[in-house]
C-alpha cells in the first residue's frame, strides 16, 4: 500500500508517542517528592524536579503497609497456579492428543471446547458463589484458596496451548521409546515433554501473566493475609490524597514480570500458536 | 492403512486419569458456581447468610431499574466502542509495521508494553494522567488554549478516560495478532492484484483485508469476550463514577453484592451479563466459522 | 527352536470393515531375514505393530524364542524396530539416540558407562556413521537417519528386529546400497529380522523367507526361489518379478492347454508344490502365467509360434522390454539387449511349456492339470 514514506512514520511516531508517553509520566513519578506532583506537572528529571528514591524506601524499607507481604503472595500465587496449570493441563492436553474419549455424546473435540470454553463466561458469574463456598469451605483468605482459584482461571488456557503441541509429536517416537525399554511416564518425562517445552513455556507464561494480573479474584476472596499487589494498589489508591509516587513505583515493579512474559511470549505466539490458530 | 492416532493401547483407566483434573476443576469452579450462582440469582440473599426463595423477583427489579439499565448499557458501549477501536488502530498499525523497513522488531516490542502493565495500574496511570489540577493531560490542553473538559465529574468525558486507557492497553493485542497474521500470508495473490493494476486503498480493500477475515474475527472475538468483563480499569479511574454514571455490569455486581451484601440482586446482574455474552459469543463464532469457510474457498479459487 | 512363531494373528480397527489382519501365522527360524511383502494397505505395518506389541490384536500369538508375548509390554518384548520415519528422537544427539534404549530402566545395570559408549562406538563404526555422532537428526541427510535409526535398533542386540520399509524414502541408488549393506549387517550379527516392504526387489534380493500378504492374509510364504518358481497364487506370481507376469486366457482340453492359438502339452508344465489342487471338470477356463522373461522371442516364423506386432520396445541398457499384441492381447517379453524395433514390426512369440503356470480364473489358485486320457 502505497503510503508515503513520511505520512507513515509521522502516524507510527504518533502512535508510539501515545503507547509509551503514560510509561515514561509513570516512570518519572515514581521517582518525585510529593510537592513535585502537587505543584502542577513535570517532566524533565533533572531540569524540572528533582528525582528522588523517597518512593522506593518507602516501599522495601519499611513495607509501605504490606508492600513486600502483597508482593510475596502475587509472585508465590501466580508461580503455583502456572505450574500447576501446566501440570495437570499438561497432561489433559496429551490425553485428548493420544486417545479417544467418549463421555456420553462427547467426544475429543467436544470436550476440548467444554474446558476452553470456560474462558467465556465472567468471573464475576462464578466468583460471587464461590465467596459463599469458600467461606463454607475455610478457603477465604488464604494461599490454598487463591492458588485454586487461579489454577481453575488457567487451565483452560493450558489445554487449549497444549494440545496442539502434543498432537504435534509423532506418535513414533513414543512407540519407538516404548520398544527401547521405556515405560509410560518415563516417556512423557523423557521424550514428549522435552519435546513440547517450547508449548510448556508458552503456557506457563501466559497463566502467569494472567494470574499475576488478577484483581477480581484477589479483591472477593481475599482481605488481608492473601491478597496480592493489585490490592496493595487500590489501598494507596483509596485515600484522599493518593501517594502517586508510590503507586507508580508499584506500578513499575508490577511490570517487570509480566515484560518479561511478553517480550519472551511474543517469540512463540506470534509465530507458532496464533497462526495455527488462525490458519 | 487405517493410522490409528492413539498409540500404545492401554486398557481404559490411564486416559480418564490424565483427563480428569480440568473436568473436576471444571465442574467446581465453573459448573456448580454457575448453578449456585443461578440459585442465589432467585433468592432474597445477604452477605450474612440469611436467604429465601423469590423467584424471578430480582430480575424484574434490575430490568426495571434505571441504575442497572445504565450499567448494562455501559458495558456494551464501553465493548462496542473499545473493540471497535482497538481493531482498527491495531489493524492500521499492523500494515504499518508490516511495511515499515526499519526495525521492524523494536517496533513491536516497544508497541507492545501498554499489554504489560496490570489492568488495576493501568487504571491508576491514567486516572493521574487525567487528573484536572496535577495530570499533564489537562496541562497540555490548558497550554494549547483548549477548554478545561471535566474528565471525572460528568459522564461522557469519564467514560470517554475509561475507553482511552482501554484502548491503550489492549490495541497491542489486535496488533500483535493481525501483525502475525499478516506475516503469514501468501505473497502472490497480492502481487498478482498489483500487477493487475490494484494499488492503495483498492489493493487494501479488496484484496488484503479480506485475507485478513478469519485472523480479524478471532482477535475481535478473544477481545470481546474480555470487554464485557471489564472491571479493573473502570475501578481505578472512575470507580464507577460520577456517582455510578460509568459503571458495568461487572462494577454493579460487586458493590451491590460485596459492599452492599445484597448478593441476590447482584447474581441475577451476573447471570443477565452471562447471557448476553453467551449470545454475542455465538454470533461472533458462527461469523468465524463463515469467515473462516470463505477464506479457503477463495484460496482454492485462487490457486485455479 | 524358532525365533518367531506368529500364529493366527488377526486385528481389526474400527471402523474398518475387513480386517487389517486376517488369520495370520508363519514361523521364522533364528537369524532368518523374513520379508512380509505386499503392497500398502495389505496390513504389514500392523502385523509389525502386533509383533512388537505397539496394538493389541483381537486375536492370535506372538511368540519369541519359545516365550508367548500375549500380555507383556513392549518395553519389555527386547524387540527392536525401525520405523518408516525413522522416529529418530529430534532433541537428543546421535550419540545420545543409539545410546538411549542401552539406558532405559528395563536394562538397568546391565551395561555400565563406559560400557555404553563402547557399543555406541562399534555401532557407529559398523554403519559408517562416526563422524555424525555428536550431530542432531534434524543435520542429517535421509540415507544417514537411516543408518541412525538402524544403529539405535541393534546397538542393543535384540532378540528381533522389526523394520518397516526403511529404504522406501532413499533414491533408487541408495536403495540398491543399502540393501547390500542390511544383508551383510544382519549377517555377521545373526539378527532375527522381520522386513516390511511393498517392493519385491528387496524381497529377491535379502529374504530367507518371504510372506506375500495381502489384505491382511497370507497367500503364501517360503524362500524367494520357491516363490518365484512354484506361485500358488496369482497374487503371489505377480508381486514377484519385474515386469510382472503376462497373464492369459487358456483352454485346458484333455491333454493339452490352448494358449493365444499355441497348445502346451500337459506333461511338459512345471511342477508344483504338493498341495496345488488339480484340475476337476475338464475342458477347463484357466489362466495361463508365463514371466516376460521366459518368452521366447523369434524374430522370424517358426513352428508352433504365434504372429504379433511389436507394440513398445523400452530399451533398458541391459535388457529389452517388448510388448507385443497377439491375438488382440498384450503379452510382455524381455529380451537380452538387441537391434531396434519399431512399433508394427511383425515378431513372433513361442511359450515354453515348462514355464507356464496355471491359475483358476475365479479363485486365481494355482492350478494341476493331469493328462487325461
Amino acid at each position: 500500500m502505497r503510503t508515503g514514506g513520511w505520512t507513515r512514520r509521522v502516524i507510527l511516531f504518533c502512535w508510539a508517542l501515545f503507547a509509551l508517553g503514560p510509561v515514561y509520566w509513570t516512570l518519572i513519578t515514581a521517582f518525585k517528592r510529593q510537592v513535585d506532583i502537587y505543584d502542577g506537572p513535570r517532566f524533565i528529571p533533572f531540569v524540572d524536579f528533582k528525582p528522588t528514591l523517597q518512593a522506593w524506601r518507602t516501599l522495601f524499607g519499611d513495607g509501605g503497609g504490606g508492600f513486600l507481604h502483597m508482593f510475596w503472595n502475587s509472585v508465590m500465587f501466580a508461580t503455583a497456579s502456572s505450574a500447576l496449570s501446566v501440570l495437570l493441563g499438561g497432561f489433559a492436553a496429551y490425553g485428548l492428543a493420544r486417545y479417544r474419549y467418549s463421555y456420553g455424546p462427547m467426544r475429543n473435540d467436544d470436550l476440548s471446547f467444554l474446558i476452553v470454553s470456560q474462558r467465556i463466561m465472567p468471573p464475576i458469574v462464578s466468583v460471587l458463589a464461590l465467596y459463599l463456598i469458600f467461606i463454607n469451605l475455610r478457603l477465604l483468605d488464604n494461599a490454598a484458596g487463591m492458588i485454586l482459584a487461579y489454577t481453575a482461571m488457567n487451565l483452560p488456557l493450558a489445554v487449549y496451548l497444549l494440545r496442539s503441541f502434543f498432537e504435534a509429536i509423532p506418535v513414533e517416537l513414543e512407540q519407538a521409546a516404548a520398544l527401547d525399554g521405556y515405560p509410560p511416564w518415563q516417556r512423557l518425562a523423557r521424550v514428549v515433554f522435552p519435546l513440547a517445552a517450547p508449548g510448556l513455556a508458552a503456557a506457563f507464561l501466559l497463566s502467569f501473566f494472567f494470574a499475576w494480573n488478577d484483581f477480581l479474584f484477589s479483591l472477593i476472596l481475599s482481605f488481608n493475609k492473601a491478597q496480592t499487589l493489585p490490592l496493595y494498589i487500590t489501598y494507596l489508591n483509596t485515600q484522599s490524597q493518593p501517594l502517586w509516587w508510590q503507586i507508580s513505583a508499584v506500578g513499575l515493579v508490577a511490570l517487570i514480570p509480566p515484560a518479561i512474559v511478553t517480550v519472551v511470549l511474543d517469540r512463540f505466539m506470534a509465530r507458532q500458536v496464533l497462526i495455527g490458530g488462525i490458519r | 492403512m487405517a493410522q490409528s492416532a492413539t498409540l500404545v493401547e492401554r486398557r481404559g483407566w490411564h486416559k480418564h486419569v490424565l483427563l480428569s483434573p480440568p473436568l473436576l476443576f471444571f465442574a467446581g469452579f465453573t459448573l456448580f458456581p454457575l448453578g449456585y450462582t443461578i440459585y442465589v440469582s432467585l433468592s432474597n440473599w445477604s452477605i450474612t447468610g440469611a436467604h429465601s426463595f423469590v423467584g424471578l423477583d430480582n430480575y424484574v427489579r434490575i430490568l426495571g431499574s434505571n441504575t442497572f439499565r445504565q450499567s448494562y448499557l455501559n458495558t456494551i458501549v464501553f465493548a462496542v466502542v473499545t473493540v471497535l477501536l482497538q481493531y482498527l488502530l491495531g489493524l492500521a498499525m499492523a500494515v504499518l509495521v508490516y511495511r515499515s523497513t526499519f526495525g521492524q522488531s523494536v517496533l513491536r516490542l516497544l508497541f507492545l508494553v501498554p499489554m504489560m502493565f496490570t489492568p488495576v495500574v493501568v487504571g491508576f496511570v491514567w486516572k493521574t494522567m487525567f487528573d484536572p489540577s496535577y495530570g499533564p493531560i489537562s496541562f497540555f490542553m490548558d497550554r494549547l488554549g483548549l477548554p478545561a473538559v471535566p474528565w471525572f465529574s460528568e459522564k461522557l468525558p469519564a467514560m470517554t478516560t475509561i475507553v482511552i486507557a482501554d484502548v491503550w492497553q489492549w490495541t497491542p493485542f489486535m496488533f500483535l495478532i493481525l501483525f502475525a497474521a499478516l506475516r503469514s500470508l501468501p505473497t502472490a495473490p497480492l502481487e498478482a492484484a498489483m500487477v493487475d493494476g490494484a494499488s492503495g486503498w483498492r489493493l487494501f480493500f479488496d484484496h488484503l483485508w479480506p485475507m485478513l477475515l478469519p485472523a480479524s474475527v478471532t482477535a475481535i472475538l478473544l477481545r470481546s469476550i474480555e470487554a464485557f468483563k471489564l472491571f479493573d480499569v473502570v475501578y481505578l479511574t472512575t470507580g464507577g463514577g460520577p456517582g455510578v454514571q460509568t459503571a458495568t455490569v461487572t462494577l454493579s455486581a460487586y458493590f451491590t453484592g460485596i459492599r452492599s451484601g445484597d448478593l441476590g440482586t447482584a447474581a441475577a446482574m451476573t447471570v443477565v451479563l452471562l447471557v448476553t455474552v453467551l449470545i454475542s459469543t455465538t454470533i461472533l463464532l458462527r461469523i468465524l466459522a463463515w469467515a473462516s469457510a470463505r477464506r479457503s474457498r477463495r484460496d482454492l479459487g485462487e490457486a485455479a | 527352536m524358532a525365533a518367531l512363531t506368529v500364529t493366527a494373528l488377526t486385528k481389526r480397527y474400527p471402523g474398518g470393515e475387513a480386517p487389517a489382519v486376517d488369520d495370520l501365522s508363519f514361523t521364522l527360524e533364528t537369524g532368518q531375514f523374513g520379508v512380509l511383502l505386499g503392497p500398502s494397505g495389505a496390513g504389514k505395518t500392523t502385523t509389525l505393530s502386533l509383533i512388537a506389541g505397539i496394538t493389541p490384536p483381537d486375536s492370535g500369538e506372538v511368540a519369541l524364542d519359545g516365550d508367548p508375548l500375549d500380555g507383556v509390554p513392549p518395553e519389555q518384548r527386547d524387540i527392536a524396530m525401525v520405523f518408516e520415519n525413522y522416529a529418530l528422537y529430534p532433541h537428543m544427539s546421535v550419540r545420545r539416540n543409539i545410546a538411549f534404549p542401552l539406558r532405559a530402566p528395563v536394562r538397568a545395570g546391565s551395561m555400565s558407562r563406559s560400557q555404553i559408549d563402547q557399543r555406541v562406538q562399534e555401532v557407529a563404526r559398523t554403519l559408517r556413521i562416526t563422524e555424525l555422532l555428536d550431530r542432531l537428526p534434524s543435520q542429517l541427510s535421509g540415507g544417514q537417519r537411516q543408518r541412525v535409526a538402524l544403529g539405535r535398533a541393534l546397538a542393543r542386540r535384540p532378540r528381533l528386529l522389526l523394520l518397516d520399509e526403511p529404504i522406501t524414502h532413499l533414491d533408487a541408488k541408495l536403495r540398491h546400497e543399502m540393501r547390500t549393506e542390511l544383508k551383510r549387517i544382519q549377517r555377521e550379527l545373526g539378527v532375527t529380522t522381520l522386513y516390511a516392504t511393498p517392493d519385491q526387489a528387496d524381497a529377491l534380493a535379502l529374504a530367507d523367507l518371504v510372506i506375500v500378504l495381502g489384505q491382511g492374509r497370507a497367500w503364501q510364504l517360503g524362500p524367494p526361489d520357491d516363490l518365484f518358481r512354484r506361485p500358488a497364487h496369482v497374487r503371489v506370481a505377480q508381486s514377484l518379478g519385474d515386469p510382472r507376469m503376462n497373464l492369459l486366457a487358456g483352454l485346458l482340453i484333455d491333454d493339452r492347454v490352448r494358449v493365444l492359438g499355441q497348445d502346451l502339452p500337459v506333461a511338459e508344465l512345471p511342477d508344483l508344490l504338493p498341495d496345488t489342487r488339480p484340475v476337476t471338470r475338464y475342458p477347463a477356463e484357466v489362466l495361463a502365467g508365463i514371466r516376460p522373461a521366459h518368452v521366447e522371442v523369434l524374430t522370424t516364423p517358426q513352428p508352433a509360434a504365434m504372429a504379433g506386432r511389436v507394440l513398445l520396445h523400452h530399451r533398458l541398457g541391459h535388457k529389452d522390454v517388448l510388448h507385443v499384441e497377439v491375438d488382440g492381447e498384450l503379452v510382455r517379453a524381455v529380451t537380452p539387449a538387441g537391434e531396434e524395433r519399431q512399433p508394427g514390426d511383425p515378431i513372433w512369440l513361442r511359450f515354453p511349456a515348462k514355464h507356464v503356470h496355471l491359475f483358476d480364473p475365479g479363485t486365481g489358485w494355482a492350478l494341476r492339470a493331469e493328462a487325461r486320457r
